[in-house]
């Protein structure tokens, strides 16, 4: 079976890279005459005669990329995919390098200049080269150094199997506890579920939210609410999504898995970890009151909450200062978080568990906490002054001598690790599932755990490129562009180890793989989107504007969030000891990829057509009104396709099947194994060669 | 097998203890939370009667407040009963130490943040004049206050543990004068140079950044007098001091922190 399958995946993974070069194509054609155009000139004009109208030009240039990028996939399998399968573990990461980094990076600069010559050279600062090199060298030490080290020993890669639901299986929690258990509770199980509960039910209120926001955008004009509650909603839709639901849902499958992956008997701070809990809620009481207090809508301002507007401009909203303080709390509650993370995964591992073979989750949860505890510190103070900006009279970013642009400056120092916080832990739970569901050992398992220290490591140093906009000194900016670019390397190399994990496996295709792979496929889109906007002349072109939408969801929604999903069935049998709905979770898998690329796909688009973000109203443009009430549908299906994974939850803990002492993943021919036959330690490491 | 726990190392049954303490803190940060956010709003207000409405954060936060002292005091005591029971690591450090050490790298984020301000502004500072022997006279109080926790360090870990009771009593006092100096030093520029807390960015950020410094102290010597009354009370021994330790690397940290105040804010030498 194994050649053929080789063959099929080298073709699909080409398909998939084309279409997503295709992205940047079709995102950029609708800016008619523009780069977009000119490039789909320059690339069917060898074939094409002159005269030939967009559409069939537009069409030959998508087969074109297809075709071609096809044969590229052909090709690379054909040279390395035995290889590859052997001890060649080096090509598949200099590959996933020269792809992420040389084809993409440079590709996207070169074409930013192209694209936008007029902000290429706006600015009269030269840019010096000491600047330029200085910061890449940083770039290249940091975020390389892992992946020269893989490429160096990759013969001596050790290959790690884990059996995790072998141990798992068995319900670890009384679900029925009575509430004092609850309450009061300090074990880690406890503590992870109502994270995961909590957090489930802001998942859905601020998913609400965004139907509304949606609903609203369907029409030009006045559809069912005005601005101010405009504002509100998709304010709060993003502050509940980041801070209440992505985070926090990670932290529960945290709480849950690690102390269990580690061998350890629980956290190392049992009631710290409990009021990690107890200060999250209070945090997200604090946020919602605000947002139902609010005079006739909540806080305003974006989840960025940038002053003036959220500073002394909204010094008598109320909802504003609990909003602010809320923030500050969740923040003191991650981080306690994170401590506990730490001293855990350094103090109480159990017997044989070393950095070499500890589960890939651990690892990038013990990397996010690292970002955690050295981030996390800024935004409390950029809200603590933004606080007395607005109550003392003192002049951070507002009154007279503040400067704004110091807010961005903390904020982002702090959110930008942030977004490394929410995808990292997924990441881990993508790099624990692909292995268990396709029957084979991880491909590169240090590749994948020093990638993760490598995105750490670069992720203190592109804050800034949220600020290119903002007349930031250019040579800073040269600096942070080419940080963003560079750290798509070890993002690449996760990506390309994955897929090799996949190669040449047994797929087991039921929910959790199937999310892992949406997974990867999202994210790849939206990290490349992220690669493409890191360029200084796009990123003039298109910030601000519905392409940095599409970017941000798909990075959160087709990665963070289906990654949370996967984690949900994958581990559904090891927390409850029963097996959820498998035909609704199928349900929900395809429902939620075709929702989500409908509504955010189709952002690019309006985004390249200058539609900004954040405004209520739209002109009543054919194109606009179109593409908007596209995405609209598209957001109502994927609201819907959530309904699946509710139902099949509260239904599954209930009414699920038992899972008794079978392996809930065994593949169908070994189905109803008895678990002790293919039980293995969950240290076990081959030691052979990948 | 169902609803039993298991250590997952050696199928030993895991005894999970319950505590109320997270959970109060919990409801007393909500309420605390609450009171400082409403600081500037009035509740009631209503604008058809012209009635002008109630400040209602002094009660809001005093209750907050209280419930988080009780809170407080709860998990101290739990603390102090359960890590009793704890043995000594056999080896290296307890894990409360490297919880403060990853506590202190968010403290110095913090701090680093707030110095990330200061440099941004410094551009657009004034001239104030500080009293620069008072506060040289000051640093060298807060740095003598490190060495006498050293010195109660150093003596309980040779099990003396009058010489650690000593050396806390005099820490304390030498950082409440420290603070007592600190605040004599705000009254002056406050009175005399009117220099406050709106006095630009420049004054913003001096306040915030010594103000947090000061808060740190003042933090330092509650968790100081705590582990001083349990040095009275005779919980620590030549094995077992873990506390001790680690609020002296916070005392430390502290201490570290001001140097570079100093350094920089005092003497303007960056």
């Amino acid at each position: 079976m194994a050649r053929d399958s080789r063959l099929t995946t080298g073709a699909l993974s080409g398909l998939l890279a084309g279409l997503v070069m295709s992205i940047y194509f079709l995102s950029t054609w609708t800016t008619d005459q523009g780069a977009g155009w000119q490039l789909l000139q320059a690339l069917t004009t060898f074939y094409m005669p002159e005269g030939t109208n967009e559409t069939t030009r537009v069409v030959a240039a998508l087969v074109t990329t297809a075709v071609l990028s096809s044969l590229a996939g052909l090709a690379y399998v054909r040279m390395f995919g035995d290889r590859v399968l052997g001890s060649k573990l080096r090509w598949t990461i200099l590959f996933g390098t020269m792809w992420s980094l040389g084809g993409l990076a440079l590709f996207s600069y070169l074409f930013g200049i192209l694209a936008f010559p007029q902000y290429a050279s706006g600015d009269d600062v030269p840019i010096g080269w000491t600047w330029t090199i200085g910061w890449t060298l940083f770039g290249v030490v940091i975020g390389l150094a892992p992946v020269f080290y893989n490429i160096l020993t990759a013969g001596r890669m050790t290959s790690t199997v884990r059996k995790v639901d072998d141990e798992l299986h068995v319900p670890a929690v009384n679900l029925h506890g009575g509430w004092r258990e609850w309450l009061f509770t300090t074990d880690h199980k406890k503590i992870g579920i109502l994270y995961l509960i909590t957090a489930t039910v802001f998942f859905i209120l601020a998913g609400i939210l965004a139907l509304l926001v949606r609903l609203e955008l369907a029409f030009p004009g006045r559809t069912i609410m005005g601005p101010a509650q405009f504002n509100a909603f998709f304010t709060m839709h993003g502050t509940a999504m980041i801070f209440l639901w992505i985070i926090p849902v990670f932290a529960g499958f945290g709480n849950y898995f690690i102390p269990i992956l580690l061998k350890a008997k629980d956290m190392a701070y049992p009631r710290l970890n409990a009021l990690s809990y107890w200060t999250y809620l209070p945090a997200a009481i604090l946020i919602w009151v605000g947002f139902f207090m609010g005079e006739d809508a909540g806080a305003g301002f974006g989840w960025t909450a940038y002053p003036p507007l959220s500073g002394v401009a909204s010094a008598e909203m109320v909802e504003v200062d609990f909003w602010i303080m809320g923030l500050h709390l969740v923040g003191i509650s991650s981080m306690m978080g994170a401590i506990n993370f730490i001293v855990t995964t350094f103090k109480e591992r159990g017997p044989g568990i070393t950095f070499n073979n500890m589960s890939l989750f651990v690892w990038s949860q013990l990397v996010t906490a690292f970002m955690i505890v050295f981030a996390t510190p800024f935004v409390g103070t950029a809200m603590l002054l933004n606080f007395f900006d607005r109550n003392f009279g003192t002049a951070f970013f507002g009154n007279a001598g503040g400067d704004p642009v110091l807010y961005q400056h903390l904020f982002w120092f702090y959110s930008h690790p942030a977004v490394y916080v929410m995808i990292l832990p997924a990441m881990g739970v993508i790099s624990e599932v692909i292995p268990r569901m396709v029957n084979r050992p991880i491909f590169g398992y240090k590749a994948i755990a020093y990638s993760s220290v490598g995105i750490g490591f670069l992720g203190y140093a592109v804050w800034a490129h949220h600020m290119f906009t903002t007349g930031i000194d250019p040579r800073v900016r040269i600096g942070f562009m080419l940080m963003t670019m560079i750290i798509g390397v070890p993002t690449g190399v996760k990506i390309f180890n994955w897929i090799a994990s996949i190669w040449g496996g047994r797929p087991n295709f039921k929910a959790p793989l199937l999310f892992s792979i949406g997974f990867v496929s999202m994210f790849v889109i939206g990290g490349i989107d992220g690669i493409f906007i890191a360029s200084i002349p796009v990123d003039y072109a298109l910030h601000d504007t519905y392409w940095v939408v599409a970017h941000i969801h798909y990075v959160l929604f087709g990665g963070a969030v289906l990654g949370a999903f996967a984690a949900f069935y994958f581990w559904f049998p090891a927390m409850t000891g029963k097996m959820y709905n498998e035909r609704l979770a199928q349900w929900h898998f395809w429902l939620t990829i075709i929702g989500l690329n409908l509504v955010f796909f189709t952002m690019h688009f309006l985004g390249t057509e200058g539609m900004p973000r954040r405004v209520h109203d739209y002109l009543p443009e054919a194109s606009i009104i179109n593409l908007n009430y596209i995405a609209t549908v598209g957001a109502f299906l994927l609201g819907l396709a959530q309904m699946f994974f509710f139902v099949n939850m509260v239904k599954s803990i209930w009414a699920g099947e038992p899972v008794g002492t079978t392996d809930p993943w065994a593949m169908p021919e070994d189905e109803k194994a008895p678990v002790t036959a293919t039980a293995k330690p969950l240290t076990h490491t081959g030691g052979g060669k990948d | 097998m169902s609803s039993h726990q298991h250590d997952h190392a050696h199928g030993e049954a895991v005894h999970h203890e319950l505590s109320a303490a997270p959970l109060l803190v919990g409801i007393g940060a909500l309420i605390t939370y609450f009171g400082v956010g409403s600081v500037n709003h009035y509740f009631f207000a209503d604008a058809a009667t012209g009635k002008q409405g109630v400040l209602l954060w002094p009660y809001i936060t005093t209750i907050g407040v209280a419930v988080l002292l009780y809170a407080f005091w709860v998990w101290t005591k739990e603390d102090a009963l359960s890590w009793a029971k704890r043995p000594a690591p056999a080896h290296g450090k307890d894990i409360g130490w490297h919880g403060m050490v990853y506590f202190l790298c968010t403290e110095v984020m913090l701090f680093g943040s707030l110095f990330f301000a200061y440099f941004y502004q410094m551009g657009t500072f004034q001239e104030v004049h500080f009293n620069i022997p008072l506060i040289a006279f000051n640093t060298a109080l807060l740095m003598a206050s490190g060495g006498t926790l050293h010195w109660g360090v150093h003596s309980i870990q040779k099990g003396n543990r009058n010489g650690l009771i000593w050396g806390l009593i005099l820490t304390i006092i030498l950082g409440a004068v420290f603070l007592g100096l600190q605040v004599y030093e705000y009254y002056i520029l406050v009175t005399h140079d009117n220099f406050t807390l709106q006095s630009g960015a420049y004054g913003s950020i001096f306040y915030m950044l010594t103000g947090t410094h000061g808060f740190h102290v003042f933090l330092g010597l509650v968790f100081l007098a705590i582990v001083l009354a349990r040095a009275l009370y005779g919980n620590y021994s030549a094995e077992k001091h873990v506390s001790v330790e680690a609020f002296a690397i916070y005392w430390h940290f502290v201490d570290v922190v001001w140097i570079f105040l100093f350094i920089v804010v005092y003497l303007r030498v960056v």
